[in-house]
């Protein structure tokens, strides 16, 4: 048998009621896929962001915002430790590498970073793309999504508690709080890494230093940038980023540098705190949108049944012409499945498209590179709605077959 | 086709059974044309649907035949119905979306996926000898003249042994009906086909070999 003419003459007799219907089965799962493909995707990308930041040392204060200001660039007063602990990381055995990272100036609303050359390169696994790295205090390299050019002089301003700048604009706010006396000079600028990195503009922490007014960190004014610094001169930091030797050091390290006035921390330990909010909620917002789209299927159930109601007599004609009830439950029972799989389908695509939207929205919020990409999870969500949309078409379809025929046809 | 000992029942609404139907004998010879007449809501569909093996009887027999009617099952009857009986209706019932050549070929549909050559053939022959043109076009855009040719070139796509009709003419102008008429009669001679009809028409029912009157469910005497 080939029910197709007929479920073909079916969804064209009832075109713009299945179009409604497609769309709002794919609003029902676009939600729930949207939702679902962005918790993942931050997640994601958020994790890759902190890649480069084995273990972050700070003054006790809040971890959580340790963790954004330091990784994720999230502009907010840390308060200060003591400097001298770069000297003492730099003579454990158990560190490999350690970097102060001194923040609060801002250049066309980038923010701007002091740091040290080992840490511009990731300890040796980057290289700028352009130019090359800063070898003294007025030099500057660019993140991969700044919008300046080598050779570029720019002169930093003080960030205000409040003001929220926009990368790239060079407000009022940034205009009144110039840092007059300090050139930066653009000298190189590194490859993308996906991250608020990227727009950041990295200078040498003795730049910083100098800027405030806290002299360069070393005995000699015009020394070599970079550790070791002086002990007595050594200003005190907001954080330090510290890659330890072996991986079974980094506990010890994390247990060492979690006394005496200073707080130590990987980074994941606090994504996980924030993974697990994220996931509570996307649980609750999972459950909303599955709610939603039982709410949504029942009432596409409840028009169908009215439809199939209507068309008793358009299947008696079928049944006088000697079609089974399998026949006329086949019409019935594809037109559904196709009408709810066309819906998931919809909602594949638009909740892929939503997340892409919200994603690209966060990115140039945040400049944390966000990717949806398709996963099984939302396969999964498809299959179990087409798996529940075929039940409701099976329902459909036995409730078309039933009755005889000769009361339909007869109108 | 024989009748015997055919009644239908049914319940009132306060669940008392009524006989609308009731056909004590009744022999129908192959290529017979029989007509049945009598007033409406007398049982003259009742019986159409009794021999189409739309409606099992609540007593008695319908034989086609060493086939018993009624001691088929639900599908077995709707095999047996599209393999011996056409049917056509006053409504016509056609499926306003698809064409006239899908309308045609839609009996083909319940036991193969797509018409073979040759069906496909026959389907256009009988459009053309019913005088229609264009058999792409949808049948929600025809005359009714024309859509009740289309009913009988789709009854007919089978290669009936029986053709049932209910009141072919009784939705059509004069001019249709007289043509409409005159098409049925050739087709079922060209097909030798038996032809039952139902209907007030005192033209239709004038070219018959028998009438049967129905009369508050009870089939008479033919005339």
């Amino acid at each position: 048998m080939n029910p197709l003419p007929m479920v073909w003459a079916d969804l064209r007799a009832m075109r713009w009621s299945a179009l409604i219907t497609v769309l709002l089965i794919g609003i029902a799962v676009a939600i729930g896929v949207a939702v679902s493909a962005q918790e993942r995707a931050m997640r994601q990308a958020s994790a890759r962001a902190s890649d480069d930041f084995p273990l972050i040392i700070g003054a006790p204060s809040s971890q959580t915002q340790l963790v954004l200001t330091a990784v994720y660039l999230q502009a907010e007063a840390l308060p200060l430790m003591d400097g001298n602990i770069l000297n003492t990381l730099a003579q454990d055995p158990r560190v490999a590498g350690a970097a102060p990272l001194a923040y609060g100036d801002i250049v066309q609303g980038y923010p701007v970073v002091g740091t040290t050359q080992n840490f511009v390169t990731r300890w040796g696994r980057l290289q700028p793309i352009e130019g090359r790295l800063f070898e003294q205090e007025n030099e500057a390299v660019i993140g991969f999504s700044v919008k300046l050019a080598l050779g570029d002089a720019v002169m930093p301003s003080h960030g205000v508690a409040g003001h929220a700048p926009t990368p790239g604009v060079a407000d009022e706010a940034e205009a009144e709080n110039r840092h007059e006396h300090t050139q930066l000079k653009i000298v190189g600028r590194l490859p993308q890494l996906n991250s608020p990195w990227d727009r950041a503009i990295l200078i040498p922490v003795e730049s910083v230093w100098e800027t405030h007014g806290l002299g360069n960190g070393h005995r000699m004014d015009d020394g070599p940038l970079g550790p070791p610094f002086d002990a007595e001169k050594v200003p005190n930091v907001p954080a330090i980023v510290a890659k330890p030797a072996q991986v079974a050091q980094a506990y010890q390290l994390r247990s060492t540098y979690r006394q005496n006035g200073t707080m130590a921390l990987f980074p994941a330990e606090v994504l996980v705190q924030l993974y697990q909010a994220m996931g509570n909620v996307k649980e609750w917002l999972v459950l909303a949108a599955m709610i939603n789209n039982i709410i949504v299927f029942l009432a596409i159930l409840l028009l169908l049944v009215t439809l199939v109601g209507l068309r008793r007599r358009r299947y008696a004609i079928l049944r006088a012409l000697g079609a089974t009830r399998g026949y006329v439950a086949c019409i019935v029972g594809l037109g559904a499945t196709i009408l709810m799989t066309a819906g998931c389908g919809v909602g594949l695509v638009m909740g892929w498209g939503g997340a892409w939207l919200v994603s690209h929205f966060l990115t140039s919020q945040t400049g944390i590179v966000i990717d949806p990409r398709p996963s099984m999870d939302e396969f999964r969500l498809i299959g179990l709605m087409i798996g529940i949309g075929s039940l409701c078409a099976m329902l459909l379809a036995a409730l078309a077959a039933r009755g005889e025929p000769t009361t339909a046809l007869r109108g | 086709m024989i009748l015997s000992g055919v009644s239908v029942q049914r319940r009132d609404s306060n669940g008392r059974l009524f006989t609308t139907l009731s056909v004590a004998d009744l022999s129908i010879p192959a290529g017979a044309r029989i007509g049945l007449a009598g007033p409406s809501g007398a049982g003259k569909s009742t019986l159409l649907d009794v021999m189409a093996g739309l409606l099992v009887p609540s007593t008695g027999t319908v034989t086609w035949g060493a086939t018993v009617l009624s001691d088929l099952c639900d599908r077995e009857r709707a095999v047996w119905r599209r393999t011996y009986v056409g049917q056509v209706f006053q409504d016509f019932l056609l499926i306003p979306e698809l064409s006239i050549l899908a309308n045609v070929v839609l009996p083909l549909s319940f036991s193969q996926f797509w018409p073979s050559g040759d069906q496909r053939q026959r389907a256009l022959d009988l459009i053309h000898d019913l005088g229609l043109k264009d058999a792409g076009r949808r049948a929600a855009v025809l005359s009714r003249g024309e859509q009740q040719r289309v009913a009988l070139a789709r009854a007919l796509i089978l290669r009936p042994s029986i053709l049932l009709a209910d009141e072919p003419t009784a939705s059509l102008d004069q001019a249709s009906a007289a043509l409409v008429t005159d098409l049925l009669f050739d087709v079922v001679r060209q097909h030798q086909a038996t032809l039952i009809i139902a209907s007030h028409d005192p033209a239709i029912l004038s070219r018959m070999d028998h009438v049967h009157h129905v009369v508050a469910g009870q089939l008479q005497e033919a005339s």
